[in-house]
């Protein structure tokens, strides 16, 4: 194997691939063969269902033959009679007919189901000496029925095929039962035609089949394995694989019903699997080896190639192994790698890899140490304000990071602007020192402290400032310009300066300095110190607006006083305002009563327009009245009446009639009731049709006249009741015609009296007139779910503004009639309360009630809880108004379900109360 | 790995190897039926024959359709309806969302046109073919639309029936957009709102339905529908042991025994809408008398005509109504055959010379087969001899269907043997059409016992003034009680309508008006 060694990776790779590629091939070939003997097997599978229903069609048209001979026999002429006359002349006709039908077991019973005689047709007695007819068979011929059953009997399915013996009318004379058991004869039919075994099963046991054993003996108990005759019993057919007498086969089974759909047995046929089975284990063998063999050899070669890979990849693997748990020092040794393959190249690539990984680790934790102080730096500054806070804690962060000597921070003051807005140009900046942090001074710098270390260093912050450009000095002492500065402010080193921008203005610089001892500022720390810049630019921004705001902040609040001030004045002239509006409240009021007036237009118009509507439709059912009327008249007109009789009826119509038709529709019950009570008297006078008319009678209601029609109905019931019916309904729609026009005319008479103008002008008057005007105009609103109850009590008249007072009532009944929200009792009660000399008006509903807390405002004008739009919150207000007018007064008393107001008004009248008042004041001014 | 995987691999190849291979099944939800006969045409305003209206019903629908196992109504296409105007006035609220299968919504336009192309001459949609309208809706004045979803219709008179006829097929609500568009060729273009959507139609070969993705009610779970027309009978049965088809129609009488014998076979049946009858000229003497006409009942011997001639697919009638019916009464007297009762009532009929035995009558028999009567001259000869049995002599007269009917509508006959199927599969299209007179009759004239009964007519007219279901069912019950005790007729039987299916066939609807609904059929495989 020594040429292994000598040959590349890739020729290595190669071997082992082709080597691979053995597998797929093998098993290709495993399942290209498994495809054909799947086909095999389905082909198989199919020849056995095909088997199967060519095997079920030959029982069941052997079965239906069987039908038809029975029914065939039964219908030979003089089979009848002779069944009545007995076995000579029942033989003869036997005798006769027999020869034509196929091996089978005859029978003849008569009407009364008797057997009268039994032949064995084409076979022998012993074969179908012992099969019984079952009662059911025969029974079923005795009711007329051709029927063709199987049952099981004697171990076996037997085929029973009935007939009725009738003659020419039909009138049953006997049966015929043509019976056929499902036998070894039967079986080897089957198997003749089909050719393939059958076996044939009486419910689940086996009874019999075409197998014969070595012998030549018949096969009888093979039963069918498992749940097999379960499933198949259950109306399954199913194929299994069994082996009889040495042999395997695939048997279909089906399941074979009686008559009424009962599964009584199964059929099934054997198709033999010994040329399948035989090819199948040839090719199983013959795969099975060759797979082995080629899997042995290619496990082999793997083996051997696998074991020349993985020796150095296993060292690479160690040494990575090594590198990832943090040893880096970890070499390679070049002995360890083949120096002829790629493997070698790698190991010694790798481990050039690890020294510079090495190295850039350092670099790395380096890196990562001033990210953290960088962080730590910026949080800082965010957490801060105050500027004065910020750029100390920036001035930290950069000593501690760069690790310098000294940090300084310098701002540039405001640059000073020209007349024109502009910056002055070539303007030296001014700058003045932020914050800075010395090595040689333990505290942050103040006041003195702080000019005395940084002053020397100003020109150069200046200069770093002016030329918006970092400076980096690697050695003071080499940079003459500065070195006398530099070492004044304690800096024998490296010198690192950078300006901190915002926008396009520099607003401040950073200088940090390092001792001789300390190394040289890199250009990392450069642009280190140049992010620090960027964050203390910002910070400086941000911690100047916020000053900013915080000044705007105290001015507004100064504004805000101010204008209390301002509004507290106003607030008094709105008061004074306000005192005017309750000025105007009387011209309100009346607005308000006009809009009203509006509404209740729209309410009227839709009550006339219900009565119209019912106008309407009257008109219409008239017309249609008139047709039918002419119709049944005509219908009456042919009636044999008498002349006088015709009058009489007539007459009698035109009284009934319009009586009839004003009459108040009975309850149901009571329908049924007068139609039972005159149906029955109808059909005691002899009248035809007594039921439809006495229905007649009482839809009109008509019970009470039946005396008076009774010799009419007679005659010619259906029509008189017709035409009564008809001249009925003529009536009624007429009277509904009548009625809404009452309807029409009492809106339009209420609201004439609501509404009429005369202001202010004292009437006597009965308030129940009043309140009554006013729920017909209500009546809109009241009609679906309000129930009104009245409850009036003994009033006199009284003097009052007639038209004012309905709009009392109108706003309190109008109240309560939102407060019930559509559904609820509205009670109304009026009560004279004679010893103080006034009556009172009750509202009351059983609504939700007024909560405590408003109700010492609802008399308020404006005041409303009803949504915006809803109302103007006048409503109670004039209420008050009103009935203070007439020297009454207006009280509330609410709880949940009963909320009533009470208007007390004085027998007096108004006018009583002027004079009360006037009498007052003359005695005053007395 | 790669040793243990290619191991594995070959373990499963060779498990596949001798698993049993089970025969393939046939995976798309389409079902194949077996006709004797090619569909004529799809507009459900002309068709006739039984082949077409059964297609039309799958992919029409109606205002109202009738419930799944009787002719009770239920909503359809309208949701709800109200009756005004003393039942002059139909107002039907329209199902809200339905559309069309070209697309066009079902609206009330959708339905004025389906309505009024039949019943305007001058529609621009009418065709002269549309024969059904002067039979069954003549009484109709008026379809209009109220709004979009609101249609009112005005008949005549008060007709509580008319919301029967309207389940009926000639009142399908067929889109407009499709009738507009293909005018007379409509009828091979069908559009409706149904649960099948029409697909393709090979004349003489098939007619292929699918499911119709938008249906607003239960989605049927078959999605192809294919009606194949095989003649031969036989020919239908092989394909439908063999699973070619898996309904069979018309089953020849002698093979019904196979099928339900056979194992993967299952016989579907139902009693149809239909009577088959023998009237007795009661405006002639003897069939005047009511004892005679009850003795003419116990003569005859329904039960082995029932199960001999017509192969058992029939129910013994007990009166005219089927039992599938609104109203039917199960309690109405069933006279028994009887011939020695029979006798003695004739014996005592001809002692007070209301019945001279010694005359004979005329017995006619129609030639023509019918669904409701096979085989009717047979019948005819079994009732021959029953009658001869207690003592009536007749002379049996058979003619061709067309003959029969107007020498019967004549009056030529004592008795004859007559028959009658459900138009609308209301009551009063029996009972008001067969038993009474009435010139507002809707639908032909056929009271061929010339029976006239005041109480009948009374509670015929009522009922179909009535329109409380309960209330009518009472009013037709009586109406079936008058009539078997005034026994106008020897009623002999309601057939039945037999189909073969596959057992793996599942929900089929059989229906007393002698269709198939296929709405919630599916194949279980």
């Amino acid at each position: 194997m020594s040429f292994l060694k000598r040959l590349r990776l890739g020729h290595k790779l190669a071997l082992s691939l082709s080597m691979a590629a053995l597998l797929p091939v093998a098993a290709a070939a495993v399942v290209s063969v498994s495809i054909v003997l799947r086909g095999l097997e389905r082909g198989l599978a199919e020849q056995t269902t095909r088997q199967l229903r060519v095997g079920m069609n030959l029982v069941l048209r052997t079965v239906e033959r069987l039908g038809g001979d029975a029914q065939r026999l039964a219908s030979t002429p003089g089979l009848g009679a002779a069944v009545g006359q007995g076995e000579p002349a029942l033989g003869e006709v036997l005798t006769r007919e027999l020869p034509h039908l196929p091996s089978a077991m005859v029978r003849v019973a008569d009407d009364k189901g008797h057997i009268v005689a039994q032949r064995a047709v084409g076979g022998d007695e012993p074969r179908f000496g012992d099969i019984g007819v079952p009662a059911a068979v025969v029974e079923a011929g005795l009711a007329y029925e051709r029927r063709v059953t199987l049952t099981p009997g004697q171990g076996m399915l037997v085929v029973h095929a009935v007939a009725p013996i009738v003659d020419p009318s039909l009138a049953l004379r006997g049966v015929v039962v043509v019976s056929l058991p499902l036998d070894g004869d039967f079986a080897d039919g089957i198997k003749g035609a089909l050719g393939t075994d059958v076996l044939i099963y009486a419910g689940a046991d086996p009874a019999m089949s075409s197998f014969l054993d070595h012998d030549g003996a018949r096969l009888h108990g093979l039963s069918a394995p498992g749940d097999v005759a379960e499933r198949v019993l259950a109306g399954g057919t199913l194929q299994i694989r069994a082996t009889i007498a040495g042999e395997e086969f695939s048997l279909g089974y089906a399941p074979l019903k009686d008559i009424d759909g009962k599964h009584v047995g199964m059929l099934a046929v054997a198709v033999g699997r010994g040329a399948l089975a035989g090819a199948k284990n040839a090719a199983f063998r013959s795969l099975t080896l060759g797979a082995a063999g080629a899997i042995a050899f290619a496990l082999a070669l793997a083996g051997l190639l696998t074991r020349r890979l993985s020796r150095p990849i296993g060292r690479l693997h160690a040494g990575a192994l090594a590198i990832a748990r943090g040893e880096l020092d970890t070499r390679l040794t070049q002995t360890d790698a083949d120096p002829g393959d790629e493997i070698g190249d790698l190991a010694r690539a790798f481990t050039q890899m690890t020294a510079s990984l090495r190295e850039n680790q350092d670099r790395l934790a380096a890196r990562m140490r001033e990210i953290v102080a960088l962080h730590e730096a910026g949080r800082a500054v965010s957490s801060v304000l105050g500027v004065d806070e910020v750029l100390r804690k920036i001035v930290d962060s950069i000593a501690r990071v760069l690790d310098t000597r000294l940090a300084a921070l310098w701002l540039v003051d405001a640059p000073r602007l020209t007349d024109d807005g502009e910056i002055v140009p070539e303007d030296r900046p001014t700058l003045r020192i932020g914050a800075a942090r010395s090595k040689g001074i333990e505290r942050p710098l103040e006041g003195q402290g702080i000019l005395d270390v940084t002053e020397p260093l100003s020109d150069f912050a200046t200069e770093v400032a002016r030329d918006r450009f970092p400076v980096r000095i690697d050695d003071v002492d080499e940079a003459p310009r500065f070195r006398t500065a530099a070492r004044a402010a304690g800096i024998d080193g490296s010198l690192l300066a950078v300006p901190l921008e915002r926008g396009n203005l520099v607003v401040g610089v950073l200088v940090v300095g390092r001792a001789v001892t300390a190394p040289p500022f890199t250009g990392a720390d450069e642009s280190l110190l140049s992010t620090f810049a960027d964050q203390a630019a910002t910070a400086i921004e941000n911690a100047r607006l916020y000053e900013e705001v915080r000044a705007f902040s105290e001015e507004l609040e100064e504004k805000v006083r101010l204008r209390t001030r301002e509004l507290t004045s106003m607030n008094a002239e709105l008061g004074r305002a306000i005192g005017e509006l309750r000025d105007t409240q009387a011209q309100l009021v009346f607005s308000e009563r006009m809009a009203g007036l509006g509404s209740l237009v729209a309410g009227v118009a839709h009550e006339i327009n219900s009565p119209s509507a019912a106008i309407r439709g009257s008109v219409d059912a008239l017309s249609e009245n008139v047709r039918r009327l002419a119709k049944t008249a005509r219908e009456v007109g042919e009636l044999p009446l008498s002349d006088d009789d015709r009058k009489r009826f007539l007459a009698l119509a035109e009284e009934l009639a319009p009586r009839l038709a004003e009459k108040r529709v009975g309850s149901p019950a009571a329908l049924r009731r007068h139609a039972r009570q005159v149906v029955a008297r109808l059909a005691a006078a002899g009248i035809t049709g007594a039921e439809v008319a006495g229905r007649g009678l009482v839809e009109i209601g008509a019970e009470d006249d039946l005396e008076a029609l009774l010799p009419l109905l007679a005659v010619g019931a259906p029509a008189i009741v017709r035409y009564l019916r008809e001249y009925t309904y003529l009536h009624r729609n007429a009277f509904g015609i009548d009625n809404a026009i009452r309807q029409i005319q009492r809106i339009v008479g209420a609201l004439k009296s609501y509404s009429h103008l005369d202001q202010a002008k004292v009437e006597v008057t009965d308030l129940h007139e009043g309140i009554e005007n006013t729920l017909t105009i209500l009546h809109h609103e009241l009609k679906y779910g309000i129930q009104i109850t009245r409850k009036y009590g003994h009033l006199p008249t009284v003097p009052v503004y007639v038209d004012e007072l309905n709009q009392v009532w109108t706003n309190l009944i109008h109240n309560a009639a939102q407060a019930l929200r559509g559904k609820g009792e509205i009670v109304i009660e009026t009560e004279l309360d004679e010893p103080a000399g006034m009556v009172r008006v009750k509202v009351i509903d059983d609504g939700p009630g007024i909560p405590t807390e408003i109700r010492e405002r609802i008399f308020e004008p404006f005041f409303t809880t009803k949504a915006k739009g809803e109302g103007t919150g006048l409503g109670l207000g004039i209420v008050r108004k009103i009935v203070d007018k007439h020297g009454g007064t207006v009280s509330l008393d609410s709880a949940e379900g009963r909320t009533c107001f009470t208007v007390s008004l004085l027998v007096s009248g108004p006018k009583a109360k002027i004079a009360e008042e006037e009498a007052g004041q003359g005695a005053q001014v007395a | 790995m790669a040793r243990a995987g290619a191991a594995f691999a070959l373990l499963l190849v060779g498990c596949n190897l001798f698993g049993s291979a089970e025969p393939r099944t046939r995976r798309e939800s389409a079902l194949v039926v077996g006709k004797a006969r090619d569909v004529i045409g799809l507009d459900p305003a002309r068709v006739s024959d039984d082949e077409s209206v059964e297609v039309c019903e799958q992919i029409y629908e109606h205002l109202v359709r009738y419930a799944p196992d009787s002719t009770a109504i239920e909503p359809a296409l309208a949701v709800s309806w109200d009756v005004f105007d003393n039942g002059q006035t139909w107002v039907f609220r329209l199902r809200d969302g339905v559309t069309f299968h070209d697309g066009t919504p079902m609206d009330a336009d959708a339905v004025v046109l389906s309505l009024e192309r039949q019943r305007d001459p001058f529609h621009p949609s009418h065709e002269p073919d549309f024969i059904y309208w002067r039979d069954q809706y003549s009484y109709i004045e008026k379809i209009e639309k109220v709004d979009r979803l609101t249609v009112r219709i005005k008949i005549e008179r008060s007709y509580a029936p008319f919301l029967s006829s309207l389940a009926m097929f000639p009142a399908a609500i067929v889109s407009p957009e499709a009738v507009k568009k293909w005018g007379k060729e409509f009828p091979k273009h069908p559009v409706g709102t149904g649960p099948f959507r029409f697909a393709s139609w090979t004349p003489g070969d098939r007619v292929v339905l699918e499911r119709n993705p938008g249906y607003w009610g239960a989605a049927p779970p078959l999605e192809r529908i294919v009606f194949r027309s095989i003649p031969d009978a036989r020919q239908r049965l092989v394909a439908l042991e063999g699973g070619a088809i898996e309904v069979a129609y018309a089953i020849l009488p002698e093979e019904l025994q196979y099928v339900k014998l056979h194992p993967d076979l299952t016989l579907h049946h139902v009693a149809v809408a239909n009577v088959a009858y023998v009237a007795m000229n009661t405006q002639r003497p003897p069939w005047n008398d009511i004892e005679v006409r009850q003795a003419v009942n116990l003569a005859v011997n329904k039960v082995p005509i029932v199960r001999l001639l017509y192969q058992g697919l029939a129910v013994p009638a007990r009166g005219p109504v089927p039992p599938s019916l609104l109203g039917y009464a199960p309690d109405a007297t069933d006279y028994p055959y009887d011939p020695d009762q029979a006798r003695t009532i004739l014996a005592a009929a001809a002692a007070r010379g209301a019945f001279d035995p010694a005359r004979r009558f005329s017995l006619y028999i129609p030639r023509t087969p019918r669904s409701y009567l096979p085989e009717p001259e047979q019948v005819g000869r079994v009732l021959q001899r029953n009658l001869e049995e207690v003592g009536i002599q007749t002379d049996v007269v058979v003619q061709e269907f067309g003959a029969h009917q107007a020498d019967c509508l004549a009056g030529k006959h004592d008795l004859c043997l007559y028959g009658w199927t459900a138009d609308n599969g209301d009551p009063d299209n029996f009972l008001k059409i067969l038993l009474d007179r009435d010139e507002l009759r809707v639908g032909p004239e056929q009271n061929i016992a010339f029976y006239r009964n005041a109480e009948l007519h009374g509670l015929l007219t009522y009922a179909e003034e009535t329109f409380e279901q309960k209330e009518r069912a009472e009013f037709y019950r009586r109406a079936q009680l008058i009539v078997a005790r005034e026994a106008p007729w020897v009623p002999l039987a309601h057939s039945e309508l037999a189909v073969a299916a596959r057992n793996e066939v599942k929900g089929l609807m059989l229906h007393p008006t002698a269709t198939v609904y296929y709405q919630a059929a599916w194949v279980e495989r």
